[in-house]
This record gives structure tokens, sequence and C-alpha cells, in this order.
């Protein structure tokens, strides 16, 4: 089932399972020609006295045989290399696809952490699954049934004994499997969460250590990993049991092989020819079914990944699909008006947003407030197309937001999260990812109007300063300016800020609500704020709770009606202004 | 190497267990071939009676039941030890880690740390089962098929030695040897690799906003090809030796044939030890194939290895001291011309600050960000060694203490704090275990936090995203105001704390922080001049040094810089206060 998934996936898959079975089933092929060429040399000397001269064209026969045999085994692996690394490839680039597809509010929710571990490791283990595993399933049939004809061949009942047991094997496998797999699938579960753990204690190491509790997580890390090996060592208990089982069987049957067939050698009922033929195909016989039990759960830990693969590759986006239907591209300067739009995060609990209707007119400020969780955030999410609203419509110039081209509209957004991300490299860099191609004097004047410019320079390596995951060393305030100089450099058509300002000092909001006047001349401008300043110049003021609308006008009007708005900037006005 | 050898000492027994049952299932294997070998050859001699067989077939039977048997043995205890060190690498590298906390693990990212951590852990903890175990069971098993060999002749046995050794040593030695640049790379690449992954799933919304997604899956493509060209030369090279080996294998088999053959012409030994030989020639061989494996991971344990030491031999910015801090105490702290940099070369971020901070004093540093304001948390934390000037507790040096004491002494509102991966209560209770009930539900009411809590479905026992996905700036804010109230240690430090917070919620939450910390010490760092009024001494910094400091009142009056921030700050508000008040005035009149 699994198996066939993966194949209608990754195609060239099924080219590297062809070729190292055919490979394989050669190998099988000399195995028996060498235990015939070895049976013959060993009796005509051993019983007919012949010597070296006499046996050295089967000699010779043998030789080849071996250095064919190396030659089928060096095929076998460097076929297996080369495509395992194409499917390998071939996997990830699928699934990175589908990311972008499932876009940010998927992986939110899902841990960005351990969907980067399936991309990495997860794919890794499909080699050993693909090149070792799912080949060894096929040769493990066909092998002994070539050998066991031979076995027939030359001693029906030494057949009949490797015929009944060999199918015990598989059995057994089956059987001592299924446990083994469920077992196995908790085992990459916890793996996951155990990394996750990890990153998670790591990142907070700091939090742990204002509170004095970083040494305690020796302690956990030391109880997790120990609760790993206990669980781990009981799933593979019961997988090495299947391994125990395998064995037996195997060496087991090669000694009732050896012992009847030396018994009715005694009787002078079987040549020592055939008799040491079959002997030394007995293991050969079991090999290819020996190699799958110790492979057995390298395959099933493939198994396993490949099956959170394509989870990730058949999930769902988040709604329906970006349709782009028209290539029309509206007039982006055109109204943008929100139409009864709804929104409801699959399965957690009451709508995050219902019956929000509002127009942004083009060149204009449109100012959101309302208190943390009042739905703003998502507000943006809907703009940028991250979700789909689940009731209602988002048109753009009378265009429905679904049927534009998603990548076209980003571009004429100029957007600056809430939480901003800073990536690993340089400021510079960071910078710049909004518009790669820009000079440093266009970065410089975006950094000088967010006021970032400055602290910049006080680095010793400038722009060239290296940031961490998170921005490292850098203050809430300084992250959030390179964000907004990052959303500055772009300078889009419309520009929407996520609480722009929180985090910035007096002079440093002065500079920045100058550099917005200056935007709002001839940008469209949608600011999510807490703060007055920001809002109160608004041409439009959208007032939210629990998730919707419930005033709208401008700041003047909103301040004479009794309600929220009011409430809002009183309070912040009471805060700041008493004893001035 | 010898001191990943050491992780193995605790576990000696164990270790002991799973090399003998490893040889044992090996020896098991070449007396099952050999005896069945010797079993049909004196059966087709067709001897007078079979009682004389009755050894060779009890010893088949025997051989054929304990291979099963030890082998079963061998991979429990040899993986129970792999589990066992594992555990023991990662508390390792955790305990070595958490001293450089934070300082040192701000220049490498967690992305990094995670793969060095997780994956060279994971490496590491195969160092016996996949290299030290092979080598010993080779080296056992070698000579035993010497022993065997050497009975029917010195040759036989040289050959069969020095094939094992060509086999198992030499040839994946080779092997090791010119892929050992590849597989640096290739370690190197992945990691690479895995840090940008990491990058493109977290910073995700920002790549797709900005148009850059596609870039970073075409930079993610290019690293791809090269991690694709090195796996497909390091697969061929692993062919090459693969199809040697076989080579090897079944070559010494018939190179064993033609050293006895002429032996068993002239008599020198029986015919019927022949096919004893060829099949103790196969059967020895079963170790040797485990080998290049063992090759592959001595490469990368040892290159796993020299990093994590890198990573945790780092020496930490501050330096341990012991000295034990009473708490629970009322505590005076002092700061005197502090002066500090965090890097030689970078200027200086504060500039000689004094600050006086007797027990039950309030007392605000205000300033623009990026002036210092938080350097000083950091100090006090002991995150971070000043050198210059001089911070007391209770007339002592600040670092003679021993750090984690100096932390219990403060309640900290830390500036972007963590939401750990755990339910909101266990998030908020991180701060104090034994919190009472009544502690816990006033923290929650000052913080304001009850309200994110009551909003949830599950209360308290919501998960937090793993990143605190799910609590929004000014939500994660309150969880961290709800963590120092609880902690309700003899000084508060505040860092930004109205952070995110509207303007009711922040107004709130501070007046209850202030009145909670009436007969507490309390440090407000912060740039929004909201609240200080009732604060005792405001210390305003500017470009790492200390512009003016008084009372609110004082401030004001003085004309400085604070009044220039405050009016800056405030000024809009107060004109609209003014046009509010007169429109509710002409309303009422």
């Amino acid at each position: 089932m699994m198996d066939r998934k993966l194949f209608i996936h990754v195609k060239s898959a099924r080219t590297l399972l062809i070729f190292t079975v055919s490979i394989g089933l050669a190998g099988g092929f000399l195995a028996v020609v060498q235990a015939r060429y070895l049976a013959e040399i060993v009796t005509q000397v051993f019983l007919r006295h012949v010597p070296l001269s006499g046996v050295s064209t089967a000699l010779g026969l043998l030789l080849l045989v071996v250095v064919l045999r190396a030659i089928a085994a060096f095929g076998s692996e460097a076929a297996a290399g080369q495509v395992a690394a194409k499917v390998k490839s071939d996997v990830r680039e699928r699934v990175l696809q589908h990311l972008a597809i499932l876009g940010p509010t998927y992986i939110k929710r899902e841990k960005g952490g351990e969907i980067a571990l399936t991309i990495v490791d997860g794919v890794e283990a499909l080699e050993p699954y693909l090149a070792r595993y799912l080949p060894q399933v096929a040769l493990s049939a066909f092998v002994p049934l070539t050998i066991l004809a031979f076995v027939f061949w030359n001693d029906p009942l030494s057949g009949v004994i490797l015929a009944v047991t060999a199918p015990l094997i598989p059995f057994f496998m089956i059987l001592i499997g299924k446990g083994a797999q469920a077992v196995s699938d908790r085992q990459w579960k916890t793996l996951s969460l155990l990394s996750a753990h990890f990153v998670d204690v790591l990142q907070g190491l700091k939090t742990l250590k204002i509170f004095g509790r970083s040494r305690d997580q020796i302690e956990v890390i030391a109880r997790i990993s120990n609760d790993y090996r206990v669980a781990t060592m009981s799933s593979l208990r019961i997988a090495f049991l299947s391994a125990l089982v395998l064995e037996l069987l195997t060496t087991l049957s090669t000694a009732i092989v050896a012992v009847t067939i030396g018994l009715r050698l005694i009787a002078g009922d079987l040549s020592f020819s055939h008799a040491f033929f079959v002997l030394i195909l007995a293991p050969e016989f079991y090999l290819p079914i020996r190699l799958l039990g110790t492979q057995y759960h390298v395959g099933r830990d493939g198994v396993t990944a490949a099956k959170r693969i394509i989870e990730i590759l058949e999930m769902a986006p988040p709604l329906s699909e970006h349709k782009q239907t028209t290539l029309r591209k509206p007039n982006v300067l055109g109204r943008m008006a929100f139409d009864r739009v709804g929104y409801t995060y699959a399965g957690i609990g009451p709508a995050t947003l219902h019956d929000v209707t509002f127009v942004a007119e083009p060149r204009q400020m449109l100012a959101i407030v309302g208190a943390s969780g009042a739905g703003k955030t998502t507000l943006a999410d809907l703009l940028l197309g991250f979700i789909q609203p689940t009731e209602g419509r988002i048109l753009i110039d009378g265009t429905h937001l679904q049927d534009v081209p998603l990548g076209w509209w980003r571009e004429q957004i100029a957007w600056m999260p809430q939480r901003p991300h800073l990536f690993f490299g340089t400021i510079a860099d960071n910078l710049k990812l909004a518009k790669p191609h820009c000079s440093d004097g266009e970065m410089i004047a975006a950094a000088r109007k967010a006021g970032a410019d400055e602290f910049i320079r006080s680095f010793s390596e400038g722009y060239q300063t290296f940031v961490g995951e998170n921005g490292g060393r850098l203050s809430g305030g300084q992250l959030q300016r390179i964000a907004l100089a990052r959303a500055f450099l772009k300078d889009s058509e419309i520009l929407l800020l996520d609480e722009p300002t929180s985090q910035l000092d007096a002079e440093t909001e002065w500079i920045v609500q100058g550099a917005l006047r200056q935007f709002r001349q001839n940008r469209t401008v949608i600011v999510i704020a807490h703060r007055i300043h920001t809002i109160e110049r608004a041409d439009q003021i959208l007032v939210m709770q629990e998730g919707t609308v419930t005033q709208m006008g401008k700041h003047r009007d909103l301040m004479r009606e009794p309600g929220r708005y009011r409430e809002l900037v009183l309070a912040y006005s009471k805060s700041s202004g008493e004893g001035a | 190497m010898r001191i990943l050898l050491r992780f193995l000492r605790p576990f000696t027994w164990l270790v002991t267990l799973s090399i003998a049952a490893g040889f044992f299932a090996v020896a098991a294997n070449i007396g099952l071939m050999a005896t069945s070998g010797y079993l049909i050859a004196k059966a087709a001699l067709h001897p007078e009676t079979v009682l004389l067989l009755w050894v060779p077939i009890v010893g088949v039977r025997f051989f054929g039941i304990s291979r099963a048997v030890f082998r079963y043995i061998e991979r429990l205890a040899s993986h129970d030890v792999t589990f066992r060190i594992l555990a023991r690498l990662r508390v390792f590298a955790y305990e070595r880690l958490e001293p450089l906390a934070p300082a040192r693990l701000i220049a490498m990212r967690t992305g990094d740390l995670l793969s060095t951590l997780v994956s060279d852990v994971d490496t590491l903890q195969h160092f016996f089962l996949r290299i030290v175990s092979p080598f010993v069971v080779l080296i056992l098993s070698a000579a035993l098929s010497f022993i065997i060999a050497g009975q029917f002749s010195l040759w036989l046995g040289v050959a069969l030695v020095s094939s094992l050794f060509l086999a198992g040593v030499v040839v994946p030695g080779i092997a090791f040897l010119l892929g050992r640049t590849s597989g640096e790379v290739l370690v190197n690449l992945r990691s690479q690799y895995y840090a940008l992954t990491l990058d493109l799933t977290q910073g995700m919304a920002e790549l797709l906003a900005f148009g850059q997604y596609e870039q970073t899956t075409t930079k993610l493509r290019e690293l791809q090809q090269g991690i694709s060209q090195r796996q497909r030369f390091m697969s061929r090279l692993q062919a090459v030796s693969t199809g040697v080996l076989v080579l090897i294998n079944h070559g010494v088999m018939w190179i064993s044939l033609v050293i006895a053959i002429p032996l068993v012409a002239n008599g020198k030994i029986p015919g019927y030890d022949l096919p004893v030989i060829a099949l103790t020639a196969l059967a020895s061989f079963e170790t040797a194939t485990s080998l290049p494996q063992a090759y592959q991971y001595l490469g990368h344990t040892l290159q796993a290895f020299s990093r994590i030491r890198a990573l945790v031999e780092a020496k930490p910015v501050v330096h341990e001291q012991d000295l034990a801090l009473q708490q629970g105490q009322p505590h005076h702290l002092q700061m005197y011309n502090v002066h500090f940099r965090y890097e030689s070369g970078q200027p200086e971020v504060l500039q000689g600050l004094d600050l006086d901070l007797p027990f039950g004093r309030h007392v605000a540093i205000v300033g623009e960000s990026g002036v210092g304001k938080s350097t000083v948390l950091q100090l006090l934390l002991r995150f971070f060694e000043y050198e210059i000037g001089s911070i007391q507790l209770d007339g002592k040096e600040l670092h003679a203490y021993d750090a984690s004491h100096v932390r219990l002494c403060f309640s900290v509102v830390e500036q972007a704090p963590h939401v750990f991966h755990a339910t909101l209560e266990d998030n908020v209770r991180l701060a104090n275990r034994y919190a009472t009930e009544e502690q816990w539900r006033n923290a929650l009411h000052i913080s304001a936090f009850d309200e994110v809590g009551s909003q949830m479905i599950e209360g308290y026992q919501t998960l937090a995203g793993e990143w605190g996905a799910r609590l929004s700036g000014g939500e994660a804010e309150r969880l961290a105001i709800a963590r120092a109230l609880l902690s309700d240690a003899p000084i508060f430090i505040l860092d930004e704390p109205t952070h995110g917070l509207d303007a009711i919620t922040a107004e709130r939450v501070l007046t209850g922080i202030e009145e909670f910390t009436r007969d507490r010490s309390l440090l407000l760092i912060t740039h929004r001049l909201i609240g200080l009024e009732s604060m005792d001494e405001i210390i305003v910094l500017h470009e790492g040094k200390v512009a003016e400091r008084g009372t609110h009142g004082e401030l004001m009056k003085s004309g400085g810089r604070y009044r220039t921030l405050f009016e800056r700050q405030h000024m809009e508000q107060r004109v609209d206060e003014i046009q509010t008040v007169k429109t509710f005035t002409s309303e009422l009149a």
C-alpha cells in the first residue's frame, strides 16, 4: 500500500528496485554454479583421489564463477547507490514544493523542527528501505526458489526439508513483524519528540536559567533518554526475536539436512557429490531470508518515514486551493473589500473571525485596533493568502482574491509580521530578502527610515553583522526595526504592518511615524496597532473585538461615541498622561 | 577514541557479554559448517556403525541451536549498551552546554546546535555496536580460524588469517581513506541542508511574503546536488569494496582448495578433511562483512566527536564561584561605575552606571532601545561578566557568589520569553514548583494571564505550541509576568514588561505589579514612560551613560532628557486628551 503510493509519487524508485533485484538474482544463480563446481572438485579429490592437475579445469571455472560473483555484488551495490541518490533528491523536491502549497499556517501547527527532520533524516531513511530492504524482499522470494529447484534435482528429500521450513520463515516474520512495526512506528515518534524536546530545552535555556531550572533538565534528559532506551529495547526484543526464530530455523534445518544426508550416505542411498552440493547450498538457501531479517527493522524505519512523507505529500492544503482562474491582474490601487469574511481554524473551537466587512480605499491608511486575540493577525494572514476565508470573500478591485495569482499578489504587499523571523546570515542578507538585487544605498535608506541605521552601524561589523536565529543579541526593538526596514525596502503598493512599533522607544517611533506619513502619500497602508500615535491619523479605523468589527470610522468620530475605542484611548491617555 | 571508550566503562559487564556472545555466535557457525562437512565426508566413507557419527551429529545440532541463541544475546546486550551510551552522551553534552548559555550560544543557531547535538550524539551512540564490537570479534574469530586451519597446515592458517586481515582491515581501510574527504564534505553539506531547511520551515511566512521561497528551495536544490554527487561517489566506493570482499571471501576458499588438494594427494591430510577445509574457509568470513561499515562509522564518529568537543569545550563567559547566598532574605543591590562591552572592539554598552537598590526600593531605568538597559539585566543575572566597576549584593561582589544562587534572588520578566512545548500551567509553574493555590491564582490575576487561560478550551492544560506559536506576543509577555510573580523572589526585575500589551491591560498589569512589589525591591527597565510616577528613582540612560536621575516630579521639573522623551511620547495624547475633555465638557454643558 505504502510502497505503491511511494512509487506513484516518486518514479525513480521503481527503476531502483528493478535494477537491484535483477542483479541480485544473477548473484543467486552464480551461487548455485559455484556450489556445483566446488562439490565436483572436492568429490574428485576426496573419493577418486584425483591430483591437482586432474581438477585444474574445474578449479579454473570455479575461479571464474567467484570473479563473476564479485562483479555482480559490485554491480548491484553501485546501481543501488546511484538510483538511491536520485530518489532522495526527488522526494525532497516534492516535499518542499508541497510545503509551499500547504503554507505557513500548516507549519505553525505542526512542528517546524519535526518537518525539517523528516525532510533530512526521514528521507535519508528511505535509502536503506528502497535500496536494500525492498529488493531483499523480492530476492528472498526468488533466490530460494531457484536454489530449491536445484536441490530437488539433486536430492528430493533435502528439497522437501528446505521447502517445508522455508514457508515457516515468512509466516513467523509476518507474525512477529506486525508487532514490531507498531513498536517501530512509536519509536520514530518518540525519536522526533525527543529531538523536539532537545531544541525546546536549548532554545529556552536562558529562561530555564533565570528560574534556576536549567540543572533540573539534566535529570529530565537522562530520564527521557532512559525511557527511550526501555521503550526501544522492548521493541527490539520483539524485532530480534524474529531474527532469533529465523536463525534457529535456518541453522537447525541446515543441521537436519546435514544429518539426514549423512545417514543416507552411510546407507549408500546418495552420492557424496550430490550431498556436498546440497550442504553448501543449504545456507545459501536461507541467506536472502536471513538478510531480510537483519534489515527488517531498518526497512521498517523506512516505512515509517515513508508514511510520514506521504502524509505530508497528501496533506490537503488548509482550505480550497488557490484557484488562480484569472489571468487579469486586478488594479492594486483599486478598493480592497472584505465581504462578510469568517475564518475558523480547523478543529480549534470557535471562529477566529466572523462577519468581517469593510472596505479599504486605495492610498489611504487603515488602522486595525483591538485587544490581543481579537483576530487582527488572522486578518493579515487572510490578506497575504496564507489562509483562505471559510466564509465570505475578499475582493481586490472587484476580483475574488482566490482568483488572483498569489505570487503576484504577494509582490504587491510589503509585510512586517508581528514576530519577525530573522534568518541565519548577516543583517544585510536579512534586509535584502525583501529586494535581493537592491543597492546598498537603497538598503541603507530603508534602514534609516525604520530608525535602524544607527544601531546597525554601532556594531563593529555594521550591516555585515551576523545574526543568529531569532536575532541573537538583538533586542526586541532592534529586531522590529530590521523587520520594518525589510518592509520599507520592499516598497510595494500596499504596506501591511503588524504591530510595527510595539517595542520601539519614543524617539525611534517618531522616526517611523515620519516614514509612515511619507508612505501614505502614495501607498495603501494597513496597520495593526496598539499605539495611539499610529492610529489616530488613519483615514479609517477598524475596532475589532472577539473576532469581528465592532466599530469603524475616524479617530475623532470614534472618540465621540461611547464604546471600545474610547475605552482603549482613554486608558492609554490616562496611563501615560497623568502627572504631565 | 580513548575518551569515547570511557563511556563504556560503567557497562563493562554488558560489553563483555556482548562481545563474548558475538564471538561464540561466529564460532558456532564455523563449528556448524565444519562439523557438517566432517559428518557427510565420514558418512561417505560408509563407516561400519552409525555410532561413529554420533559425536558430529550432536555437534551439528548443538552448534545449530547455540548460534541463534548467542546471536540473540549479543544483539540485545549490544543495543542496550548503545542506548545507555546515548543517554550518557546526551547528558554529557547538555551538562557541558548549560554553563555556556546564553552568552556563548548566541553565535550558534539552534538549527546547528540541534544538528550537532541530536545527530552527532546519535552517531556517537553507535561506536560500540558498530566499531568496537566488530573489530574485537574479528580478531577473536581470526584467531579461532587460524587454530582450526592450522590443524591441517600452517599455510592454510596463514592464508585464512591474512585474507581475513585483508578483507576486514586493509580493503575497508583503503576505501575509508579514499572516501574520507567526501564523507567530511557530506556531513558538512547535510548540516547546512538541515539548517536551511529549518530556516525554511520556521521562516516560511516571510519567505512566501517576500517571494523568496523559490530562492531558498533553489539553494536547497543546489546543496542537494552536492549531497547527491558525494553520496554517489561514496556508494561507488562502497560497491568496489563490496565486490573485492566477495572476491576475497570466495577466493580464499579457492586458495584453500589449491593448498589442500596436493596435501590430500600426498596423503598428508586425510581426504575427508577437504570438505571441512572448504566449508571452514567460507564460514569464517562472516565477521569480515561488517567491517566496511565499521570504518564508515569510525569516520563519522571521529568527526561528530570532534564537533561535540569543540562545542562543549568552549569556555563559559562567566567564571563559576561557589559562595552561597542566603535565600528568601531581603537583599541590598548596588552597582558602582559599571562599564561593559559584549566583545572587545565593540563600543561600550554601559559607561559607568551607578545604582543603589536597597530592599523595598523601586527604581526604573529608562531610555531608548539600544542604550544598554537590558544589558543591566544580563549582568545582574550573571549571563555576562563585567570587568570594570563593581556590582555588589549585600556588600559582597556579585561574581563571588554561586551564579545559580544569585539568579534565585531575582524574579525576572525577560524580553522575548521562551514558551515551552508544555501545558500553560507547566509553563507558568516552571518558575516555582511549590507555589500554593493562592500564589498561583494571584499571579494569574495580576499578570492578566487568566484572560489567556480562560480563552482556551482546555484551560491551563492547553499545550503551548512548539515555539509558543499559539500565544501572541502579548500573551507570551503575560505568561512571563505570571512566571515572575510566581517565583516571588525579593528583587523583581522587569525588562519591558508591557511589550505587546494593549493600553488597558498594560496599565492594569503594571499597577498590579507595583502593588505586589510594595514590600519588595523593584527594578523596572522600560522605554515606555508609563507608571513611573510612584518610582523612588528613575535613571535615564543615554548612549550607555546616565543622562540624569531623580523622581518623576524632579525630572519633569528639571526639564532635561526625561522631560523631552516624556513629552514626545505623550504630547499627542495630551492634545487628544484635552480635546476629548473639551468634547466631553461641551457635551455635558
